[in-house]
């Protein structure tokens, strides 16, 4: 199966100027991630601030160069792509981003998002067709035209200015959707609503959706698959259901256990943790396990070199020495642990 | 400079937050040694804050907006309540009309707050400065901006504690804005200028109750983590061992483990020193786990007060049954249903139910009739029609 979007061994180091070269970041270190041209998924990636997550996103996006490693859209590199296939992946590759306040610019009213697209594109020959295609996308996103077009940003709530987001990257008819923590700024009960317009993307048009995110619940509820990070690393990857109900790795374990359940009967984290937060430290290593200063089953063989991804079965990876018995799966692309559900193209959006 | 000197610079920077963190996690071992579960509390009838009938408007060019429209709440003694809405439901509004912050365009129009037998709301200017702290306190939204960048954390917390010692006509002083209830608890400190190595130790108390290693005193905010400065802040806000803590969502920019560790500690000061909690925020989750009260909020009123088990059960205003079925779990995977509709403008509310619009149960009288508070049982309450004469469960 061709790939549509393909990570190879990509890490990226942040810092380390001329004066401090011991003083590094690494944002993001070796992940190898596919996301497959037909069978569309979404897939979450998943940690707490710090984690790399945003910046895996922006290496997806194209908009920052991996240090080592090489980002892929339909088999060519991104950074070496000619100016008209780099057009066609910046159509084809759309994020919508996580502050819907700070999207727009507050002088013009919302349609300037939305004219802009399609006069940079050329995806509509006459003004009335252009107009028709932005009544489509606003509808297909639960917004109402009339009511919506001609106002102003501030004249919009969090969750509808959000939505018209929505609405540019879904008129662009891309093949991939980046969110980067859509709904962090929006109210809960309107997150509900973006999530499940960015769902119906990924259901009745086959777009492939990657969720970045915080927030574990949502990405139980709406994804296919999940990549939890720390700092940097992918600790565990899989099915969402296989690592949010059976989590392995102890830091996927310390995150499910922490989230407030919304139910006053169920315990929230029985175990009382101790762990130190934001181990800056940590972004440093590389010889040796990144949650091994704060996991309550760090043995010796933890602090002596990396963990390698095991396969703790076939829709799950876990980054831990705990699954030593388990076989080890060297550069692993993650899409391989993934799984797809079934698609019928039955209304493409191409 | 020479590259040496930089070199040294760095090293002793690392050494010093190496040595910081592992004597937080010594500090945090004994804090979270016996913290207590929600579930398990019991309340007494004493109350500690009365909130009556208030009205916070803000004043525009086109009328009023009715960001609080009469509230009324009793809050315990040890209670915890916990304000949920969404946003622009008035719930910060509230927050800062009961520290009676309010600022302009925004102004209290009528109403009453009291607190240990004073009106919040009829103290001068000086004695309402003695009040905050010493009685409210509050843990601001967002910690992070809340320390001042260029003060050390020793300073921000003994800032709080000199401004409460009152001084007689000659300079001597004769205790703090809360003398009588410090001289009931026989913390002396406070009763006269405290000297600088009593301020010291009680800057260090307060440290390792909010779980921070004292170390944490002659350091800047920047040296600390999201966490950390929440911790200090938490610090702050108790030092004078007031009777109600008021928290703004105080874990939003924080991560769940965090977000797990800040408000255990918060749970635990609170039992600590016997104060009251208003928690304000929109994460239902962290409400269940935390709260033993939920008061609903809805276009400036509430819609909904009590125990959070029983409403989580059963919840009677129809806008908290959307609200607690919107939330996703792990427990099962479901169609994400919404609330739909928008939240009303509060400039020029229509008579009638401010759910009505969006109401799946909404009936004639909802469109002209303001809906009263119905009690369902002790220390329950709604405002909705559908619970008129027809009892609980109608």
């Amino acid at each position: 199966m061709a790939n549509l979007l393909e990570l190879e061994n990509v890490s990226k180091i942040f810092g380390g100027g001329f004066f401090n070269r011991s003083n590094v970041t690494i944002a993001v270190q070796d992940v190898s991630l596919s996301i497959p041209e037909d069978r569309p998924t979404i897939t979450a990636i998943a940690g707490e601030s710090g984690s790399g997550k945003t910046t895996l996103a922006r290496l997806l996006l194209g908009v920052v160069p991996p240090t080592s490693g090489r980002v892929m859209y339909q088999g060519a590199e991104i950074q070496k792509m000619s100016s008209r296939e780099w057009l066609n992946f910046r159509r084809e590759v759309q994020p919508i981003f996580q502050d819907p306040f700070e999207a727009y610019n507050p002088f013009y009213a919302v349609d300037h998002v939305l004219h802009r697209p399609i006069r940079n594109f050329k995806l509509a020959s006459s003004n009335q067709e252009r107009d028709e295609r932005i009544a489509e996308a606003l509808r297909m996103v639960g917004l109402q035209p009339d009511e919506t077009l001609g106002r102003y940003p501030h004249q919009l709530s969090g969750g509808q200015r959000q939505r018209v987001m929505v609405a540019r990257a879904l008129l662009l008819r891309p093949r991939i959707i980046l969110a980067d923590e859509p709904v962090s700024m929006v109210d809960a009960s309107l997150r509900a609503t973006i999530l499940r317009s960015i769902r119906d993307l990924n259901r009745d048009f086959g777009i492939s959706v990657i969720y970045i995110t915080h927030d574990l619940t949502t990405a139980y509820q709406m994804c296919d698959n999940i990549i939890v990070m720390y700092r940097g690393s992918v600790a565990e990857a899989g099915s969402v259901e296989e690592v949010i109900q059976n989590p392995k790795h102890p830091y996927t374990q310390l995150l499910i256990d922490s989230v407030p359940q919304p139910d006053p009967k169920a315990a929230w984290g029985e175990e009382e943790d101790e762990s130190v937060d934001r181990a800056d430290e940590a972004s440093t290593i590389t010889d040796q396990c990144k949650f091994a200063s704060r996991c309550k089953f760090a043995f010796e063989q933890c602090t002596a070199s990396a963990p390698p991804l095991h396969a703790i079965g076939p829709q799950q990876l876990a980054s831990c020495f705990l699954y030593s018995d388990m076989p080890a799966v060297d550069n692993a692309d993650l899409g391989q642990a993934f799984e797809y559900p079934e698609f019928e193209p039955a209304a493409t959006a191409n | 400079m020479d590259k040496g000197k930089w070199q040294r610079l760095y090293t002793a920077h690392s050494k010093l937050r190496i040595h910081l963190r592992s004597t937080m996690t010594t500090a945090t071992n004994q804090t979270f040694a016996d913290a207590s579960q929600s579930t398990s509390r019991v309340l007494s009838d004493e109350v500690a804050l009365r909130v009556e009938d208030l009205h916070v408007y803000y004043e525009t060019e086109t009328g009023d907006v009715k960001a609080v429209n009469g509230v009324s709440f009793d809050l315990r003694a040890g209670e915890r309540l916990a304000l949920v809405g969404e946003s622009g439901s008035g719930k910060s509004t509230m927050a800062t009309a009961l520290m009676r912050m309010t600022r302009p365009p925004g102004k209290i129009v009528s109403g009453s707050i009291t607190l240990s037998g004073r009106d919040l709301l009829q103290l001068d200017e000086y004695e309402m400065r003695r009040a905050r702290l010493a009685e409210i306190a509050l843990v601001p939204q967002g910690a992070m901006n809340s320390l001042n960048p260029v003060i050390r954390i020793e300073k921000q917390i003994i800032d709080g504690i000199l401004d409460h010692i009152v001084e007689d006509s000659v300079g001597n002083s004769v205790g703090s804005g809360r003398s009588e209830v410090m001289e009931a608890n026989a913390d002396g400190a406070l009763l006269r200028k405290p000297t600088r190595s009593e301020l010291r130790d009680k800057v260090a108390d307060l440290l390792t109750n909010v779980g921070l290693a004292p170390s944490v005193a002659t350091m800047y905010p920047h040296e600390l983590s999201g966490g950390m400065k929440q911790r200090a802040v938490l610090a702050i806000a108790t030092c004078l061992s007031p009777k109600v803590i008021l928290a703004d969502e105080p874990t939003s920019a924080l991560d769940v483990v965090v977000q797990r560790q800040i408000m255990q500690t918060l749970g635990k000061l609170q039992s600590g020193i016997d104060a009251a909690v208003i928690l304000v925020g929109h994460d239902m989750g962290l409400v269940a786990q935390f709260a033993d009260t939920i008061g609903v909020m809805y276009a400036g009123r509430l819609v909904e007060l009590g125990p959070v088990e029983e409403i989580f059960e059963d919840p009677q205003h129809p806008y908290t049954k959307l609200l607690i079925e919107s939330l996703p779990s792990f427990s099962e995977k479901k169609e994400f249903v919404g609330i739909p509709g928008m939240p009303p403008r509060l400039l020029n509310l229509p008579s009638g139910c401010a759910f009505y619009p969006r109401c799946p149960s909404a009936m004639d009288v909802c469109l002209d009739t303001d809906p009263v508070d119905i009690a369902i049982q002790a220390n329950w309450r709604v405002a909705c029609h559908l619970h008129n004469e027809t009892g609980p469960d109608g």
